[in-house]
């Protein structure tokens, strides 16, 4: 009898840690944006990494909603080396047993310590990392702004246009081989789209008035933007390459920020419309707009819809120049407000988030982890203001 | 210049017809698309109007290979209410100075910068700037300055006047300057 209960106890203990581990693993892997603040961080400590390895390393997970805690009170361990090349590997304490252990070759060291890191992520969550993602941003050289490209994490950043003028507004194709933005070059803010592997551009609208803010749709075959040239800022959708050009709204007030739903069928924009600044949705095929309620914040704008469609997110300006980033779910209702800053982007992952907020007087980009409502800045600073991130997809 | 007909395919209400009206520009990159809103046009008197009120622009090549002169009109700019594009009545003389001028030389044309405080965030402010010079073009329109003479350009908080921060400088940011364009000699 005696043997036999040392025997269960452990079996039952068993059981119960592994109902909590995979409780903890699901909530992780099925975070709700709009828990904000609410979901905790998953507690790993790290182990064997030292320096540009180490750093990476904590600023991809933190920002996948990881913390850094000492081994005892850790539920995961991630440990390897970086001499030469990474080795990585993940245990489970729970489980008691490793879920990942790689050796890494070929391209960068930072490279290889990204992918480890997506590794990790999908190891522990269940989730693809976001580790090799890149990102496109405007950079303010003097009067003049140009767009930049560079990893997720600001390293590696390579200027794309020396326009000398003001270059702004960028945004990804699907297929990330492509950005649309709008530049001044010829005395005028005209809509390109530009490949950034071959750095062929062309120009996707250029007539009188205001050709501005370019979003690409889902399946990368529309780009909705914002025209004058009928006479107001209104949202228009064309083919990507600019023909077949259609007016979707025929306001007097101004519009401004299309993006699209990720099934393609809407297209999310600022209006006043309505006698103040919200946001609306119109088919993307055209019909009548109609307001997104977003209970708790006036002034939205910079709308983003999420990859997975749960969520948009927005800046509300409070007046002053004060702006928040805020959710509100795409049907409309009540706003969750996430944190000081302006014109967030949604990372591919639909948990994280890149917005520019004000860093003793600069305007820098920052990183927001949604679920755990946790913000970093990009450890990768710039020369210039840097405005206008565009994750890529 | 007088209209010639032809007209538009599509035809919204309150619409004058306009010959010319599905215009195609073509770009150093690549093919423009083919404007085919039925608006702009590149006739004299004739203004095309949506049901919404909106006055079509003309096409950008109708203000190519023109001389700027930031001088001539720098006395008329306008300043604008926080987050609004309507022209305060006490501007009303300047645009009225700007129709006069426009008036004596039917070569020059004129271009309107909307401009911004940097309180809005960056696209909804380019978009602010773009309505703010749209309503100084309306304005001009009605004092009878034709249409295809206005083109607008939105630099949103781009190109502050004033670069301070405090509610007088971000007064003088809120603008609509007036630009006159001139015909290059020899053309």
């Amino acid at each position: 009898m005696k043997k036999a209960t040392l025997i269960q106890f452990p079996v039952l203990a068993g059981l119960f840690l592994a109902g909590l581990a995979l409780g903890q693993a699901q909530r992780s892997i099925d975070v709700d944006v709009f828990d904000a603040g609410e979901v905790k961080a998953i507690p790993v400590a790290l182990e064997g990494f030292t320096g540009e390895t180490l750093a990476l390393l904590k600023f991809d997970l933190f920002v996948q909603g990881f913390e850094f805690v000492d081994k005892a009170k850790a539920q995961f361990t991630i440990k390897g080396s970086n001499a030469g090349s990474i080795n990585g590997a993940v245990y489970d304490h729970v489980k008691r047993g490793f879920i990942l252990n790689k050796r890494y070759q070929g391209g960068s060291l930072r490279r290889q310590a990204h992918t480890f890191a997506n590794n990790a992520v999908e190891a522990i969550t269940g989730s693809p990392g976001i580790g090799l993602t890149k990102i496109a941003f405007r950079q303010f050289h003097g009067r003049d702004t140009e767009i930049h490209v560079a990893d997720f994490d600001g390293h590696n950043s390579k200027r794309l246009t020396h326009d000398n003028s003001i270059a702004a507004g960028p945004e990804w194709t699907p297929n990330n081989d492509s950005l649309f933005y709008y530049s001044y070059r010829r005395h005028n803010p005209d809509i390109y789209s530009h490949n950034v592997h071959t750095g062929v551009r062309r120009i996707v609208a250029r007539y009188s008035g205001s050709n501005i803010s370019p979003a690409v749709s889902p399946d990368g075959r529309r780009v909705a933007m914002v025209l004058s040239k009928a006479g107001s800022p209104d949202i228009w959708a064309a083919s990507a390459d600019g023909t077949g050009l259609r007016r979707l709204t025929t306001t007097k007030e101004a519009e401004s920020s299309p993006c699209w739903s990720p099934d393609g069928r809407w297209i999310c924009f600022v209006s006043r419309a309505g006698g103040r600044t919200a946001l609306y949705k119109i088919p993307a095929n055209g019909g009548a707009m109609s307001r997104i309620r977003t209970v708790g914040a006036f002034n939205a704008t910079e709308p983003d819809w999420s990859p997975d469609g749960k969520a948009i997110v927005f800046t509300t300006m409070r007046g002053g120049g004060v702006f928040e980033i805020c959710i509100v779910p795409p049907g409309g209702g009540n706003v969750e407000v996430l944190a000081t800053g302006e014109d967030p982007s949604w990372a591919p992952n639909s948990r994280t988030l890149m917005f520019t907020s004000r860093s003793r007087g600069k305007r820098v980009l920052s990183v927001l982890d949604v679920p755990t409502k946790r913000v970093k800045t990009l450890p990768r600073s710039f020369p210039g203001n840097c405005t206008q991130a565009a994750w890529s997809k | 210049m007088a209209a010639t007909s032809a007209g538009c395919k599509t035809k919204p209400k309150n619409i004058t017809p306009i010959p010319g009206g599905n215009a195609s520009v073509a770009g150093a990159g690549g093919l423009i698309g083919r404007d085919t809103s039925g608006s702009l046009g590149s006739g004299g008197d004739v203004v095309t109007v949506d049901e919404s009120g909106n006055i079509g622009l003309s096409g950008l090549e109708e203000f190519e290979d023109m001389l700027m002169d930031r001088e001539a009109l720098a006395a008329q700019t306008v300043y604008f209410e926080v987050d609004r594009s309507e022209i305060h009545p006490d501007d009303l003389g300047k645009v009225e100075a700007v129709a006069g001028i426009l008036a004596q030389d039917a070569q020059n044309k004129v271009m309107i910068e909307g401009h911004c405080d940097e309180r809005g965030t960056e696209e909804y402010n380019r978009a602010l700037g773009e309505r703010r010079a749209l309503s100084v073009r309306d304005a001009l329109v009605g004092l009878g300055v034709s249409a295809d003479r206005v083109r607008t350009m939105s630099l949103g908080e781009d190109r502050p006047a004033d670069t301070g921060f405090d509610d007088a400088a971000f007064a003088r940011n809120r603008r609509g300057e007036f630009v006159l364009l001139k015909p290059k000699p020899g053309n």
